[in-house]
C-alpha cells in the first residue's frame, strides 16, 4: 500500500522498535530517602503543632467525639504521608535513552512519563535547602505540553543532574541543526 | 496592488478611535475590580451618607485620570517598518521599543466590534513564533491601513518562502476555498442544539452570585424567599423548571447568534480561516503547522440533525500552555471529511481500525458505583429517609448506564501517521493527533489495572492531551514505543 503515505514508505516492524521493556531503570540516590523523611518530619511537626494549638490554646476538644476524630485524623494523615514518603521512594526510577528521558513513579498509580529530547523547551537544575545539604538536585524538564507533561526527576546527585542537563541540551541543539 | 499602499517606513500612529478603545480597555479593567463595591452601593447603600459622595468623587477622579492616561498612551504609541521588522514604540512612563521580525510573525488577525464598525477601524493582533511575550495588539487601525500592513507582511513572507523553496509560481494572492458558510436557518438549528445545560449552569451561577452580593449588601434575601416559597410552594418547582428551559434556550440562542452569525469557514493553501460574529466580527486564522490536534464532537440533539463541531486546537507560540482553539459548529460529515483531507491529506485514509478498550474499564466503575450506592442506600434505610434511598438507586443506575455507554464509545485507532481516540457519553467525540506533534507519553497503572495486566496511555500535545483508558499492558507498551519512535525520528517541526 505504497500510495498511502507520501512522506515515508519504509515498512516498520513494530516488534523491533526500541521498547520500554528493554530499559534498565536507574534508582534515585539513597540520600533522597532521607530528604523525603525529613519532609515527612516537617509535616508531622506542623500537624502536631496545629493539633496542640487547637487543644491547648483554643481548647476546642472538650467535645468527646471531636477530640477522638481529630486525633484519629491527624494520626492517619501522618501515617499516610509516611507510607507515601518511605515506600514511594522504592518505585522511583529514571532512565535516559538516546532520544528520550523517562521517569517512573507511584506507589498506588504507577506512572511512566517519557519525553523525547526533540520536544524539550528548556531544562533546569533546582535544589532546595535540604537537597543542598545532601548534595542532591532535581532535574526539571519542560515541554510545550504544559504542566501535565513536564518531567521532574528529584534525588539526583548534583553532578549527575548537571551532566544530564548538559547532555540533553547538547542533544537538543543537535536536533535543532538538522 | 491597485491601491496606493500606505508607507510604513515613517512612524505611523493608530487611528484616533484608538483613544476610545484604550479608555474602554482601562474602564473595563477598573470596573471588573469594582463591580462588587458598585453593586453593594446601588443595592444596599443608604442614601445620602458621606462616604457615598466620596466614592462618587473618587470615580470621577479615576475616570478623568484614566482618560488622560489613555490620551498620553495614544500619542506615545507609534509603529513603523524598517529592515523587514515591525517596530513598535510605546509606554507612558517607560518607553518600550519592540521589534518583531517579519519571519517571526505567524498570523495576523483582524477583529471588529461594534465601536470599530461605527468608525470603520479594526483591531489587529499579531501572533509571533517564540516563547517570549511578543504578541502584539493594535487597538484601532484604519481598515485599509490594517489591510495594507497585513498584505505587506504576508507578501514579504510569501516571497521569502518562494525564494527558499524555489517552487513553481502560483498565485501571489492567497486563495481561499470556502468549506462552510452558515446561513440563518442553520444558525438557528445550531443554537437550538447547543448544550443547554451549560447555559443553564451559567445562569444558576449568575443568580447565586447576585444572591451572594445581595445578602452581603444587607438585604435579607432569606426573609423574602421564605414568604415567597410559602405562597408558591406547590408550583415553584414547575415554574423554575420552565423558566430554566426557556432562559437557557434563549441564552444559548443569543450566544450562538452573537458568536457564529454569518460564519464562513475557509481553507487556504496552508491553513484555515474563520470569519464570524454579529456585533464583534472575528477573523481567525489557523495555520496547519500550528494545529496540534483536531476534535470532532456532537451531542444528542446535534446527532439528530447530523451536526458536528470541529475544533482546531492550536499551540500558542506566545505563551506555552495558553491554548488557542477555534470551534466551527454546524458541520456535517462532508465538511468534516473535507477538513480532514485538507489538513492531514492521505494520512488519515490509511486503514485505521478502531480497537475497543478493555471491558474491565466498565466493570471497575460499575462495581465501585454499586458498592457506593448500596452503602448509601443502607445508610438511608438506617436513618429512615426515603429520598436518600431513592437518590442512591437513581444515581447508581445513572452512573452505571453512562459508564456502559462510555465504555462502548471509547476506543483508539492508529496508523503510520495518526492516532485517533474516541470517546463521549451523550455525543460522540473523536480526537485526531498527528504522531509527530506529540510532546510526551505517559503510561500509568493503578492497583486494579496492575492486577489485571492493564494500563492507560496519556498523550500530550502542545495544545492539550487525551487519554486511552484501560488497554492491555502489552499493547499499551507497544503503542508507547511506536508513538515515541515516530515523535523522535520525524524531522518535521511540530510547530
Amino acid at each position: 500500500m505504497s500510495y498511502l503515505n507520501p512522506l515515508s514508505n519504509v515498512q516498520i516492524d513494530v516488534d523491533k522498535l526500541p521498547s520500554l521493556d528493554d530499559v534498565r531503570l536507574i534508582p534515585l540516590e539513597k540520600n533522597y530517602l532521607k530528604v523525603r523523611l525529613i519532609a515527612w518530619l516537617v509535616w508531622t511537626i506542623i500537624f502536631v503543632g496545629m493539633y496542640l494549638v487547637a487543644y491547648i490554646i483554643f481548647n476546642i476538644f472538650t467535645v468527646q467525639w471531636l477530640f477522638w476524630s481529630a486525633s484519629f485524623l491527624i494520626l492517619f494523615l501522618i501515617l499516610l504521608i509516611f507510607v507515601f514518603s518511605y515506600f514511594g521512594y522504592n518505585y522511583m526510577f529514571y532512565a535516559v535513552r538516546q532520544k528520550d528521558i523517562m521517569f517512573t513513579r507511584g506507589l498506588v498509580v504507577r506512572t511512566t512519563t517519557v519525553v523525547p529530547f526533540n520536544r524539550i523547551q528548556h531544562i533546569e537544575v533546582g535544589h532546595g535547602p535540604v537537597d543542598r545539604f545532601f548534595g542532591l538536585a532535581t532535574l526539571k524538564v519542560f515541554t510545550a505540553g504544559g504542566q501535565s507533561s513536564d518531567l521532574q526527576i528529584p534525588g539526583l546527585s548534583r553532578v549527575k543532574a548537571q551532566q544530564l542537563k548538559d547532555f540533553i541540551t547538547r542533544k537538543a541543539a543537535l536536533d535543532e541543526e538538522e | 496592488m491597485k491601491r496606493s499602499e500606505t508607507d510604513f517606513s515613517v512612524p505611523v500612529r493608530q487611528s484616533y478611535v484608538a483613544i476610545l478603545m484604550i479608555i474602554y480597555k482601562y474602564y473595563k479593567i477598573i470596573l471588573r475590580q469594582l463591580i462588587p463595591i458598585i453593586l453593594i452601593l446601588f443595592i444596599g447603600g443608604k442614601r445620602g451618607s458621606d462616604w457615598q459622595t466620596y466614592i462618587i468623587y473618587g470615580v470621577i477622579v479615576l475616570s478623568i485620570f484614566s482618560m488622560g492616561l489613555a490620551i498620553i498612551a495614544y500619542f506615545r504609541f507609534y509603529f513603523y517598518i524598517s529592515d523587514n521588522e515591525l517596530v513598535v514604540e510605546k509606554g507612558v512612563l517607560q518607553r518600550k521599543k519592540t521589534s518583531i521580525p517579519f519571519d517571526r510573525i505567524q498570523t495576523i488577525n483582524l477583529e471588529q466590534n461594534i465601536i470599530h464598525k461605527m468608525f470603520s477601524v479594526v483591531k489587529l493582533e499579531i501572533d509571533t513564533a517564540g516563547t517570549s511575550k511578543n504578541e502584539f495588539e493594535f487597538d484601532a487601525l484604519k481598515q485599509d491601513m490594517a489591510e495594507d500592513l497585513r498584505n505587506q507582511i504576508m507578501d514579504w513572507k510569501k516571497k521569502q518562502k518562494k525564494s527558499n523553496i524555489a517552487e513553481e509560481a502560483s498565485n501571489v494572492n492567497e486563495e481561499y476555498k470556502r468549506i462552510l458558510k452558515i446561513d440563518i436557518p442553520r444558525l438557528l438549528k445550531i443554537g437550538i442544539t447547543e448544550n443547554h445545560i451549560k447555559s443553564g449552569v451559567l445562569i444558576i451561577v449568575f443568580f447565586f452570585w447576585i444572591w451572594e452580593n445581595l445578602s452581603q449588601a444587607g438585604i435579607d434575601v432569606n426573609e423574602y424567599s421564605e414568604t415567597y416559597s410559602m405562597r408558591l410552594a406547590s408550583s415553584i418547582i414547575l415554574i423554575l423548571a420552565i423558566l430554566f428551559v426557556v432562559v437557557s434556550l434563549t441564552i444559548s440562542l443569543i450566544r450562538t447568534i452573537l458568536l457564529y452569525f454569518d460564519l464562513s469557514f475557509m481553507r487556504s493553501e496552508d491553513g484555515f480561516r474563520v470569519e464570524s460574529g454579529l456585533l464583534t466580527r472575528r477573523n481567525l486564522t489557523a495555520k496547519d503547522h500550528k494545529i496540534q490536534m483536531l476534535t470532532i464532537n456532537d451531542n444528542l440533539l446535534k446527532k439528530l440533525l447530523g451536526f458536528k463541531v470541529i475544533t482546531l486546537k492550536q499551540a500558542s507560540s506566545v505563551e506555552v500552555g495558553k491554548k488557542l482553539s477555534i470551534s466551527i459548529p454546524g458541520c456535517d460529515d462532508l465538511h468534516v471529511q473535507s477538513v480532514l483531507d485538507s489538513l492531514y491529506g492521505l494520512e488519515v485514509f490509511q486503514p485505521m481500525d478502531i480497537s475497543p478498550v478493555h471491558i474491565k474499564y466498565f466493570i471497575r466503575r460499575a462495581t465501585y458505583t454499586a458498592i457506593a450506592s448500596a452503602f448509601i442506600f443502607v445508610l438511608g434505610w438506617y436513618i429512615e429517609i426515603p429520598w436518600v434511598m431513592a437518590l442512591s438507586v437513581i444515581m447508581g443506575i445513572y452512573i452505571i448506564v453512562t459508564g456502559w455507554i462510555k465504555y462502548k464509545k471509547s476506543g483508539y485507532g492508529i496508523n503510520a501517521e495518526m492516532l485517533r481516540i474516541n470517546g463521549g457519553i451523550f455525543g460522540d467525540r473523536s480526537v485526531f493527533f498527528p504522531l509527530y506533534k506529540i510532546q510526551a507519553v505517559e503510561l500509568s497503572q493503578n492497583i486494579y489495572q496492575r492486577r489485571h495486566g492493564l494500563a492507560s496511555v496519556d498523550i500530550f500535545t502542545a495544545s492539550g492531551g487525551e487519554s486511552i483508558p484501560y488497554i492491555e499492558l502489552k499493547i499499551a507498551r507497544k503503542l508507547t514505543d511506536y508513538i515515541l519512535f515516530r515523535a523522535e525520528n520525524d524531522s518535521r517541526k511540530w510547530m
